[in-house]
């Protein structure tokens, strides 16, 4: 009788071992990071691979940070492979039904232990910064015409976004929003909310915007225009960025429109500003992408759950969330020192702040589903002591504790920001000089009339790649 | 009897499971209607194929090179553009027209696409081959016309519903006067319903 009547918390052990809730994605990534930064990508690929190769609830978020390690050590066919996959997998996860056996069992499953039990799917902020991430891949190899597929990819992505979230109003996404501000639990994300108050959403960045409009603006001809609607945007998230204002000014002149020229050089404060002679110069764009994005950590937190008017607060029961509490230190400009004179990098995106934006966002969501689980393992207690008395009570009580983990899964091998300079150089040889903390790198760039030429610096750990991309004018 | 029934059922789910688990291949027809998602596919390029060389071999506007009268002009073809979210290889679809059209005869194609290897060989020949027989740069025929155009796509997404919109586009362009003499377009409409349930 008492080995029946511990059916109920041995199952609950049973799926705690069955399901993968101790795995620790965080602290396995920090692990490898260093060798992949070293140069060494064997024991990411030892961690990642497997279950990056067949579908699993970690399936993408590998295929995301293998992506991002390859074009870090400048295998960027590889990389570019990856990138595709997880575009895939995540294109999959969008055909899936509203509503199926399968999934339900999961969000069961998910309710009694954790969110790690359920596919990682990424938010759209992943989604975005993995199809810029895979332009760049492009345009390393050359391949124009593909880094264009990637970037009207990412903006297909914000655009549904920017109508999914419009449509929210009145629906359960945004009572879900209004239970979050309410709950106690809002309290705890202060310091995390206020870090990024400025950041108007996740899946929009200026970053992402100024590399497609480099990208329409090779291609010339209709994607011109193209290259200043994105532009525009750009400015719109990053108004005091000298790069993407040097890049609007070059645009409106290479557009042949004196008038928004004026108007921009009024508004940028650069009255005397004069395009460079296009049969005579190249630009050159410095991307620099420091560091590495933020680590969610894990906070407790005590709520009344199941409680009813008249009838008591319900049971209090301690949930766990995701959180981010280390954002890091901001990443010092490089310095570039070109035939002209110097100039910094300045940072157009703070993927920290993304980030933190990204998790805001998903809060609500997360805490209406650890409502539900707390209510169904406040039951599942209470069944076991009713059953098999202390004993089932304490075996479900420790099964309960080791299973309540925060789903701390998130996108590491992303920089922790992106700044960008851009500048004219004459046509012919030339040399820059690249000083980051702590180096220094002479970079010689034989530059053609008209082409932009991207260098791209990865830089993290003591360790740095650059890479440099020539991309030429249009006809 | 009952242990070795009882051993039955599991046995019989192990073996249906291991069968269950094998892939089963099969030929299909090329021209079978292909609609797996919403994405660009192997229908939509045929469709688009058939549409051009249909419309390109009707058209009367097509004139013959008048240093080669008695022949079918030269065409080169030039790039398709992919303006769209999604990587197709535009190159296949022009592949496609070109066959057709050089079996219809009403047209010749310039091996664009083969000039490297081109190179390669004239080099080669210029070394080892034999005087009389080798063939050296700068004979190549001259295209009248060139084959070019671009596919754009508008994808909408609402609710379950993804619409996707792609407009084909190709023109025949008089090298010499830089006059498109032919033009086409060819528009598909793809939607697909994520399903509400399922297994």
């Amino acid at each position: 009788m008492l080995y029946r009547n511990l059916l109920l918390p041995a199952a609950l052990l049973g799926l705690l071992c069955a399901s993968p809730v101790l795995a620790d994605h965080p602290k396995d990534m920090v692990r490898v990071l260093p060798a992949a930064f070293n140069g060494d990508l064997r024991p990411a690929n030892d961690l990642l691979l497997k279950d990056a190769r067949s579908p699993g609830r970690n399936q993408l978020l590998y295929l995301y940070e293998l992506g991002a390690l390859n074009q870090l050590m400048g295998q960027f066919d590889a990389s570019t492979a990856l990138f595709n996959a997880a575009d895939g997998v995540a294109h999959e996860y969008e055909g899936k039904a509203v509503a199926s056996v399968t999934g339900g069992a999961g969000q069961v499953g998910a309710a009694l232990t954790n969110d790690t039990t359920l596919p990682w799917e990424g938010a759209c902020f992943d989604k975005v910064m993995a199809r810029t991430l895979n332009a760049l891949n492009y345009l390393a190899l050359d391949k124009l015409e593909d880094a264009r597929v990637e970037v009207r990819k990412a903006e297909e992505y914000q655009s549904r976004e920017r109508d999914r979230i419009r449509k929210q109003v009145g629906q359960a996404g945004q009572r879900d929003e209004a239970a979050f501000a309410r709950s106690p639990v809002s309290a705890q994300y202060r310091d995390m909310f206020s870090f990024a108050k400025d950041v108007r959403n996740s899946y929009e960045n200026a970053f992402t915007y100024y590399l497609s409009s480099h990208i329409y603006r090779a291609q010339g001809g209709a994607g011109l225009n193209d290259a200043m609607v994105d532009l525009k945007q750009a400015l719109a998230l990053a108004p005091g960025s000298r790069a993407i204002q040097t890049a609007c000014l070059e645009l409106a002149a290479q557009n042949g429109d004196p008038a928004a020229l004026e108007d921009l050089k009024a508004r940028f404060g650069v009255p005397a500003w004069a395009p460079a002679d296009p049969a005579r110069t190249g630009t050159v764009v410095v991307i620099y992408e420091p560091g590495f994005a933020p680590r969610r950590q894990e906070v407790a937190i005590n709520l009344w759950v199941g409680g009813r008017p008249g009838q008591g607060p319900g049971d209090l029961f301690s949930m766990a969330f995701p959180i981010y509490r280390d954002f890091g230190a901001y990443h010092p400009s490089l310095q570039i020192i070109g035939p002209a004179g110097s100039l910094d990098t300045s940072r157009i995106t703070d993927v920290r702040k993304l980030a933190v934006k990204a998790l805001q966002e998903e809060l609500p969501a997360i805490l209406a589903r650890a409502t539900l689980g707390a209510l169904g393992k406040i039951q599942a207690q209470k069944k076991a002591e009713q059953q098999a008395g202390w004993l089932g009570k304490l075996v479900t009580q420790v099964a309960t504790k080791l299973v309540t983990n925060a789903d701390l899964r998130s996108w590491l091998a992303l920089p922790a920001e992106v700044q960008v300079a851009q500048l004219v150089l004459p046509a012919g040889p030339n040399q820059l000089t690249l000083m980051g903390p702590g180096w220094t790198e002479r970079l010689p760039l034989t530059m053609t009339p008209g082409e932009t030429a991207f260098v791209v610096v990865r830089a993290a750990e003591g360790y740095k790649t650059i890479t440099t991309t020539h991309v030429k004018a249009a006809l | 009897m009952k242990r070795q029934l009882n051993l039955l059922l599991p046995l019989s789910l192990a073996l249906v499971a291991t069968a269950c688990n094998t892939p089963v291949t099969s030929y299909g027809s090329a021209q079978k209607t292909e609609t797996v998602n919403a994405d660009f596919g192997s229908t939509d390029l045929q469709m688009i194929a058939e549409t051009m060389v249909g419309s390109l071999l009707q058209t009367d506007r097509i004139e013959r090179d008048p240093a080669e009268p008695d022949k079918a002009p030269l065409v080169a073809v030039a790039r398709i553009v992919n303006n769209t979210s999604e990587h197709i290889d535009t190159t296949s679809i022009t592949d496609k027209i070109r066959t057709s059209l050089i079996k219809s005869g009403k047209v010749r194609f310039l091996a664009m696409d083969a000039q490297a290897d081109l190179m390669a060989q004239y080099k080669h020949q210029a070394v080892m081959a034999d005087s009389a027989t080798a063939k050296a740069a700068g004979r190549q025929a001259g295209a009248k016309y060139i084959l070019k155009g671009d596919i754009t796509s508008i994808v909408k997404t609402e609710g379950r519903t993804k619409d996707v919109y792609y407009k084909f586009t190709l023109n025949l362009v008089d090298v010499e006067s830089a006059v498109i003499a032919w033009a086409d377009e060819k528009e598909i409409r793809k939607d697909s319903v994520r399903k509400l349930i399922a297994f």
